[in-house]
């Protein structure tokens, strides 16, 4: 199976947060990891790969430093990668992301299947897999927790989580988006001699114009950013004292004439 | 933040420090990178804080068992050693023909600092490495296939039986009798004691390396020879045959390092205990020695490892635990409450732990970088920091060691009472590094190496070309503006270091060799806080012209101090470059000038301790 795995670089989220006029987080500060949800990803691909042979490929949009994240994928057991380095797609929003990988995910030709985690730690969109599904025109499922393939590696039985401890399960044909939810397995370790190996696979460099991306930066984004802020903590809480029959009349009529919500 | 390492520490230490980045200009390490590095430092980081720091308090309360004579590990420990096996972490400096991963030393250790703390676990599978190297250097190629390719794959496990009940620190002592067979091999008779893995269930098989005497060789450290012995011999298909003719006679109860199934053991019983000879005949103290400044500079590591995760975990605790009013508002009742790392002291012992943390790291790579350098290298300044190590390895081991424990002393300090309680890690910590003094030679024979030996190897050279690598630090940086006081007070203590080779020199001429040797240790100390003064002093220099361009590049005044603090608070380079001078400063104005008062104790030349009477200690 050809396995392509969608991986997105975000900040951990222990560093210090610095808001730079409203508009952005200052980079410099910050310490950046894989998302979690793609790791998931990563491992559900390579023990597909195990089973039935093929070859995953990275596929990862970002700055320079985001190769750090692809070759840990390769780390892992991941075969070659593509990065799409270019400062204005990253200006872009979730959908010109999605084009651009689009595009890096059309260039490989024949592809089983597109796998990625089911939102990014960051920005907890949970858009960039089904844009890509959609734009590809693949089938797609969401929450992925199980995967399971025929022998025809063409038909899929998936379980998608559901609230309340549910799953439903479908079935579906190649070639499919599947966003992977966390939980899903337990994605391996790097290895030390596969640390080694990382550093000689391939790794190609695109930019929009290799890839014949068209509409990008704020041009082709279909949201406007406004500003970035962080919430205000306001710790308004009241007690109200007194029998429990006097409180709750109490409570129902700050409800309904100061909160107004009843 | 993690709570074992440093990491931005550890970084500044290796590439703007020692720059080791250095060895990738080299053949041997020429296709490493600094990526491939950092992702092997993530990989330890992530193994150790999710595998193995969640069941470190179950391998202590647990313990190894001894039960019908074969000894079974803490459970915990078995998926841990199959995970660090499979990444390849504990072959990580092994070289590649031996099927290691061929890694410099200095990143096996930086790699190592992170789960070092957990010794009680990591002596299974470091001594099997250990062993296994011994047979790569001195075995025969069919001991190699035989034993040592399992023992890398992690299949096989090793040991080193060296310790009898009267031959420890005197190992020349020992009684383990070798009698020559006709087929050439040996038997062996004899009791050993402190056999740390002599046995466990993690491995299929187990070979020892063990020390005795062919039957008729001279007494003494000369007729001593090294065999191996395993635990299950070898069929001629490298299938484990029939168990050897020895037994576990029984394991120690410790303060700490539980985990580690430390055996009493009793060979050939039964006259028929299998032993191969290791290398030549009497050659025995000279391969068990081959590793001795990588067996001695992991031990440092230990102090210095188990001190960083200790003072992480205070400085954590420090921040979050809120006790007492601030300083300024004491007497108001009302006043909040504040985080314990508001309060004076707590700080002062906070900045005790750092200084000597970050200045053990810097210790304990400096040695390790200089093992690759000489490796890799050719020239005459590989070979001149390869002597200097030699004379540091003592105080790497000891100094780091000692001071290490203490920093472990101070976090429980730190946590007040509550450190004391087991349901905190630190007391685990301070158990578990006390042995590190005592094994692998004790510090008191550490500081009798430094100066017995060390002072004076290579016609005292090694000495001599540390103080001019001393020296030179204090010239570059002595004209920088925020160091000027503390490069004084350096240069003192450099001076007094001076001052003390000659002054030894001199008593070893006049006869009075009972001076250097009765204050040995107190000497190791003295040369240990003055490297550790150096150390810091260097880094302080790095890091103060770093932080210069720093506060230049965004346009902060250095002469307005408060907004240079405020720009700091939210830099996070600026605020480590800022830490790495109030580190230095702090270290050469509080615990530097204790050298100066050992220097002085010293020369006195008072010998009390050794006229006092043996019968007036006590009544």
């Amino acid at each position: 199976m050809k396995i392509v795995v969608l991986v997105k670089e975000v900040p951990d989220m222990e560093s210090k947060f610095k808001i730079v006029g409203d508009a952005k987080i200052d980079e410099s500060q910050i310490a950046f990891k894989m998302n979690d949800f793609d790791e998931y990803a990563v491992e559900a691909a390579l023990q597909l790969k195990e089973k039935f042979g093929g070859e995953v490929v990275i596929v990862s949009s970002g700055p320079d430093r985001v190769t750090k994240e692809v070759r840990q994928a390769f780390a892992m057991g991941a075969d070659w990668g593509i990065h799409v380095s270019d400062p204005q797609i990253d200006e872009g929003d979730n959908f010109v992301v999605a084009g651009a990988l689009v595009k890096a995910i059309e260039s490989l030709g024949g592809v089983d299947l597109v796998m990625t985690g089911v939102q990014a730690e960051d920005d907890q969109a949970a858009l960039t897999g089904v844009f890509v599904a959609d734009m590809l025109n693949f089938s797609h499922c969401t929450n992925v927790v199980k995967i399971e393939v025929g022998a025809d590696q063409k038909s899929l039985t998936i379980n998608r989580e559901l609230e309340g401890g549910l799953n439903e399960v479908l079935e579906m044909a190649t070639p499919a988006v599947l966003t992977i939810q966390s939980g899903i397995n337990q994605p391996r370790y790097p290895t030390l001699p596969g640390i080694m190996k990382a550093k000689k696979k391939r790794l190609d460099l695109k930019k929009a114009a290799d890839l014949g991306v068209g509409a990008i930066g704020e041009a082709g984004s279909k949201t406007k950013f406004h500003k970035i802020f962080f919430p205000v903590s306001e710790h308004k809480a009241e007690i109200i004292q007194g029998d429990a029959k006097a409180a709750a009349k109490t409570l129902v009529d700050k409800l309904r004439n100061e909160a107004k919500v009843i | 933040m993690s709570l074992i390492v440093d990491a931005r520490d550890q970084e500044f230490c290796l590439y703007e420090m020692l720059n080791i980045q250095e060895l990738f200009g080299t053949a041997r390490y020429g296709e490493h990178s600094k990526e491939m590095f950092d992702m092997a430092l993530e990989l330890s980081r992530k193994i150790t804080e999710e595998e193995m720091l969640p069941f470190y308090a179950e391998g202590d309360r647990v313990g190894a068992k001894l039960e019908n004579g074969n000894v079974s590990v803490p459970e915990c420990y078995k998926k841990i050693h199959r995970l660090m096996n499979d990444a390849g972490l504990f072959t990580m400096a092994v070289s590649p023909e031996a099927g290691g991963q061929g890694f410099p030393y200095v990143i096996d250790l930086a790699a190592r600092e992170y789960y070092v703390f957990n010794m009680g676990f990591l002596l299974y599978p470091e001594a099997s490495v250990g062993a296994a190297h011994l047979i790569e250097v001195f075995g025969t190629e069919e001991q190699k296939r035989k034993y040592m390719m399992k023992m890398y794959e992690g299949k096989w496990g090793g040991t080193m039986v060296l310790t009898e009940a009267d031959a420890g620190s005197d190992v020349g002592n020992l009684k383990a009798k070798a009698v020559r067979m006709p087929d050439g091999t040996y038997r062996i008779t004899g009791s050993k004691i402190f056999i740390s893995g002599g046995d466990s269930d993690l491995f299929e098989n187990i070979v020892h390396p063990v020390l005795a005497r062919i039957e008729g060789d001279p007494s003494g450290t000369p007729g001593i020879s090294i065999f191996l012995v395993p635990k299950y011999l070898v069929n001629d298909d490298g299938s484990p045959g029939r168990r050897n003719d020895y037994s576990i006679t029984g394991i120690e109860h410790k303060m700490g390092l539980k985990g580690s199934a430390t055996c009493s053991m009793s060979f050939g019983d039964n006259g028929d205990c299998y032993a191969e000879l290791l290398g030549e005949e009497r050659k025995g103290m000279r391969i068990m020695f081959q590793m001795m400044n990588e067996a001695r500079i992991g031990m440092g590591l230990q102090g210095m490892g188990t001190a960083s995760i200790a003072y992480l975990h205070a400085l954590n605790y420090a921040k979050e635990r809120l006790q007492g009013a601030d300083l300024m508002n004491m007497q108001n009742p009302e006043a909040p409450r504040v985080p314990i790392i508001s309060h004076p002291d707590v700080r002062r012992m906070l900045l005790w732990m750092k200084a000597h943390v970050e200045g053990m790291r810097a210790l304990v790579y400096l040695c390790a970088l200089a093992i690759d350098r000489k490796e890799a290298m050719e020239g005459e300044e590989a070979a001149r920091w390869h002597g200097i190590m030699e004379l540091l390895v003592p105080i790497t081991k000891a100094y780091c060691t000692d001071m290490g424990f203490r920093v472990t002393e101070l976090a429980i300090q730190v946590y007040g009472g509550y450190g004391y309680c087991q349901d905190y890690p630190v007391e685990q910590f301070m158990r578990d590094l006390k042995i590190a003094s005592l094994y692998e030679g004790t510090n008191g024979i550490q500081a009798l190496d430094l100066v017995g030996r060390k002072m004076t190897q290579n016609k005292g050279a090694n000495f001599m070309n540390f103080l001019v690598e001393m020296n030179k630090t204090v010239a570059r940086y002595k004209d920088r503006p925020g160091l000027a006081d503390i490069s004084r007070d350096v240069q003192d203590a450099i001076n007094t270091l001076a001052d003390m080779g000659m002054f030894f020199a001199r008593c070893g001429k006049e006869g009075k060799f009972l001076v250097p040797i009765s204050n040995a240790y107190p000497f190791l100390n003295l040369m240990g806080t003055i490297c550790l003064a150096w150390l810091l002093f260097w880094q302080a220099g790095i890091a103060e012209e770093k932080l210069e361009a720093i506060l230049a590049k965004n346009g902060v005044g250095a002469a307005d101090k408060k907004r240079v603090n405020e720009f700091l608070r939210e830099h996070r380079d600026g605020a480590f470059y800022h830490g790495k001078i109030m580190t230095a400063r702090y270290y050469v104005k509080h615990v530097l000038p204790q050298a100066s008062a050992i220097a002085r104790s010293i020369k006195s030349e008072d010998l009390t301790c050794l006229e006092m009477l043996d019968e007036s200690f006590a009544f």
